[in-house]
């Protein structure tokens, strides 16, 4: 039942936008009444004084689609949560735009010779929003309420590290030690939020305070916990006393605003209260916000990559010509051009990845007519074939990139069955093969910035059951090449296997690799520093960002 | 409450001529059936008058998109280049039948319960009321979205929520109107002949109902594509691409005020097909003077 109360939210929300609307429009009609009209101006004036002394402040106001699911470092999960966890904590290390690990609370590390122990040193100044100073028994108690919960980020550390498997060697001073070999471990740290833990035990409670920690933070963040109302915002404030300090014009104060309507970005975009745009709006809200003169256009190129998995579980998906064919049937260059801009994406690995990526494969191309030869060599050639195609409800592109492909696949025998679900919806079928439809619109981006976040998460079968995998490909020689990965410490022996991984993945074709994804914002022209970073979110990482004007 | 016409049907029929002069008299009812007829027109041979009936499938045309109205395409074309004029007509086939379902459902399962608890009173009218009482207390629009969420977004569902609401109004109606005309000096001749209880239901009670349920089921078709349509708004309704037109309203509202067609048009399409069926609703109101039917 709580699944589904997201979406009705939505619903509603949309809902009270129409209302919302109608209202705004009455407004317009009666307000050539005079009292009216003094009464608005009083309000005006009430509102720029109540404003005046805020404009010494920068504050940055961005709209984001989703609702901020749970602040509490052991649950995070998912995009929208990340983006406040990154600005609320700190990790020991962090993530920059080329997905090498920076130093953050900890100022150096050392790996042991087999790659089993890594220790962290942390910095002397390192505190704690509340004064304290950052100590090894914090990093400790952070880790193991980590485990005991289970939740969250601790899926990233399931056989690597155990219970007491961290140990304060000094107060400035954090050993990790392994259960195995795991070479992208370094690269998993970054998603370890540091807690309080003087702070935290006081309110410990029977549940590790996860009660108190889902409203309230206790970490050495850059920023702290204004007001959050589930539904409609979250404000966070600069610390002044972070231990990092700030540097040139930082931002004051963030305010998300949680709306997936076009219009209502644009009216907030045209009423001067937004600063930033999400990454999710149309071509049009782009263009209209470019438009308006304050706005910048924003592009990068992402480590995300936007696949069509393919259940290779059910008909007619289960026939890799079949799964060919929707390749072939897929024109990439008008999603490309057209619906939504995006970079090449020719293997599951995006070419950010340069070491590690498998140059020799070429793109793939769209080729209707030899479609129709894979489909003649299938098993179910001859025949109408159903297909479901589901993509994610209210989505625009995702609605067009649907129409396009059923419009391509009826030329080729399919009989196409359009499935929108809202998200909640799509990552409850994705839990069983049965229900995961046929083909499915998934972005997929590095949870951590390793290849094995890709691979692992999407194909080996021990991380099946999830909208990442929706490919269901439990294949025992794809397991095997994930796993020789992550036990070797041997970066050219990684490449090799990765590289192999992308060619069997390849021919198999459990996914059409369409694009990777491109990120944009509308951002003010006054804002600068927004760089992607091939983990989560850590590029909404606002003291990275300044404010030149 | 309900004035009863002192006559019964076969005198109202040789007044036909009668009706047809005074309804004909009154323009707004006149124009609400003419809209009528035009819509169900319209929706019957959608295929055949529509300048592209391909576009109600998958037909993708990016060069086309986001096109305002011209003489090619009369109402523009939508974000992936399909004519707006022809799904919107298309579209009225829709909500057509969702009128047709769900006060298809509704009136008969209402009409039977109401005149049951009307007649017979006792523990039958306790028990039609109370539950009639307390599925009037429930919001249709608040029920189909709660449905929807137990069950998948369809319009079938939608469809379903709608009509196991619906006949509570009719129930309300026949109920009051049978309450009033058991008493009458036909009803009590007919029970002493020894009629039969569904003789006097149905061939005595029934007909003195049928105009106040002509106008009533009139002013509701309006009212259920208005419903209907709001669910489609909120993406509760049928599944691209077929044309819907509470759908083509929302995903067009993505689009405003730019390519302010592709939800303005399809919108003006709902307004004027509600309009005629509450036109059409409040002649024939005048025509029988039903009063206090809403």
């Amino acid at each position: 039942m709580l699944e589904r109360d997201g979406w009705l939210r939505d619903s509603f929300m949309k809902w009270q936008g129409a209302i919302l609307l109608g209202l705004k429009w009455e407004q317009g009609i009666i307000s050539m009444n005079m009292p009216r009209i003094l009464a608005a101006s009083t309000l005006a004036l009430l509102m720029t004084s109540v404003a005046a002394p805020a404009m010494a402040q920068v504050v940055v106001t961005m709209n984001t689609v989703q609702i901020f699911g749970t602040i509490d470092p052991a649950k995070i999960s998912d995009y929208t949560d990340y983006m406040a966890g990154v600005n609320l904590y700190d990790g020991l290390v962090s993530v920059d735009s080329s997905g090498s690990i920076i130093p953050e609370l900890a100022e150096s590390w050392t790996v042991s010779d087999d790659a089993k122990e890594v220790t962290y040193k942390i910095r002397d100044d390192a505190t704690f929003a509340d004064g304290s100073p950052v100590e090894a028994s914090d990093v400790v108690y952070t880790v193991e309420r980590l485990l005991r919960i289970n939740q969250g980020p601790a899926n990233l550390f399931a056989d690597v590290l155990a219970p007491g498997s961290v140990v304060a060697v000094d107060a400035k001073t954090v050993k990790f030690t392994l259960s195995k070999t795991f070479a992208p471990f370094l690269t998993t740290v970054p998603a370890i939020f540091i807690l309080n833990a003087d702070v935290v035990k006081e309110h410990e409670g029977t549940d590790d305070a996860q009660e108190w920690l889902a409203n309230n933070v206790a970490g050495a963040g850059a920023y702290s916990l204004k007001s959050w109302d589930r539904g409609s915002q979250m404000t966070i404030t600069r610390n002044p006393d972070y231990y990092k300090g700030f540097t040139g014009k930082p931002i004051d104060e963030v305010r998300w605003i949680i709306t997936n309507d076009e219009a209502t970005v644009r009216s907030l975009a045209a009423s001067g209260e937004l600063t930033m745009s999400s990454q999710f709006q149309s071509p049009e809200t782009y263009k209209a916000l470019v438009d308006m003169g304050r706005f910048n256009l924003v592009t990068q190129d992402t480590a995300t990559a936007f696949y069509l998995k393919l259940n290779t579980q059910i008909a007619p998906t289960d026939d890799i010509h079949i799964r060919k064919a929707l390749a072939l049937a897929t024109d990439y260059q008008t999603i490309r051009e057209v619906i939504l801009p995006g970079g090449e994406l020719s293997t599951p690995l995006p070419k950010v990845f340069a070491e590690f990526h498998a140059g020799d494969i070429p793109a793939p191309v769209y080729d209707l007519e030899a479609a129709k030869a894979e489909v003649a060599l299938s098993k179910y050639a001859g025949q109408p074939i159903p297909i479901t195609l589901g993509y994610v409800a209210d989505t625009k592109f995702e609605e067009e990139i649907s129409l396009l492909m059923q419009a391509n696949l009826e030329q080729l025998g399919f009989v196409v069955t359009q499935k929108a679900d809202p998200w909640n919806v799509i990552t409850e079928i994705a839990s069983k093969p049965e229900t995961t439809p046929a083909v499915n619109q998934i972005f997929f981006g590095p949870t951590y910035p390793s290849p094995d976040s890709m691979f692992f998460t999407q194909y080996s079968s021990k991380a099946a059951g999830t909208w990442s995998s929706m490919e269901w490909v439990n294949d025992p020689e794809i397991d095997q090449l994930i796993e020789d990965a992550r036990g070797t410490g041997d970066v050219a022996k990684q490449a090799e296997i990765y590289k192999t991984l992308q060619h069997k993945l390849v021919d198999l074709q459990p996914d059409v690799f369409l694009q990777t994804q491109t990120v944009q914002h509308a951002m003010d022209k006054c804002l600068t520093g927004f760089e992607a970073v091939p983990m989560q979110s850590f590029d909404y990482d606002f003291t990275r960002y300044q404010w030149t004007c | 409450m309900t004035e009863i016409p002192a006559d019964n049907s076969p005198r109202r029929l040789s007044n036909a001529y009668q009706n047809w002069y005074r309804f004909s008299r009154n323009p707004t009812a006149v124009i609400g059936a003419a809209i009528v007829v035009i819509v169900i027109l319209a929706a019957i041979l959608a295929p055949w008058i529509t300048p592209y009936p391909e576009h109600v499938g998958a037909v993708v045309n990016f060069r086309a998109r986001h096109l305002p109205p011209s003489a090619e395409y009369w109402f523009g074309t939508d974000n992936v280049g399909r004519d707006i004029f022809t799904r919107t007509i298309f579209g009225l086939r829709i909500s057509l039948l969702l009128a047709l379902v769900v006060l298809g459902t509704a009136v008969p399962v209402g009409t039977v319960l109401g005149l049951l608890a009307g007649y017979f009173g006792g523990w039958v009218e306790i028990v039609i009321m109370r539950i009639t009482d307390i599925a009037l207390a429930i919001p249709p629009l608040v029920m189909a979205l709660a449905v929807a969420a137990v069950l998948s977004p369809d319009l079938i569902n939608s469809m379903l929520a709608i009509a196991a609401l619906w006949w509570t109004w009719h129930t309300r109606l026949i109920y009051s109107i049978t309450r009033q005309i058991r008493t009458q000096e036909f009803i009590e001749a007919a029970e002493t002949l020894g009629a039969s209880k569904f003789h006097i239901l149905i061939r005595e009670i029934l007909p003195n109902c049928v105009s106040a349920l002509a106008v009533k089921t009139s002013l509701d078709c309006g009212f259920v594509i208005l419903v209907g349509a709001s669910l489609s708004f909120l993406g509760l309704g049928i599944q691209p691409p077929t044309p819907d037109l509470g759908t083509m309203v929302a995903s067009g509202s993505a689009f405003l005020p730019d390519s302010w067609w592709e939800s303005v048009l399809p919108g003006c399409a709902i307004l004027v097909v509600a309009l005629g069926f509450n036109l059409l609703g409040d002649g024939l109101r005048d025509l029988f003077d039903v009063q206090e039917v809403r």
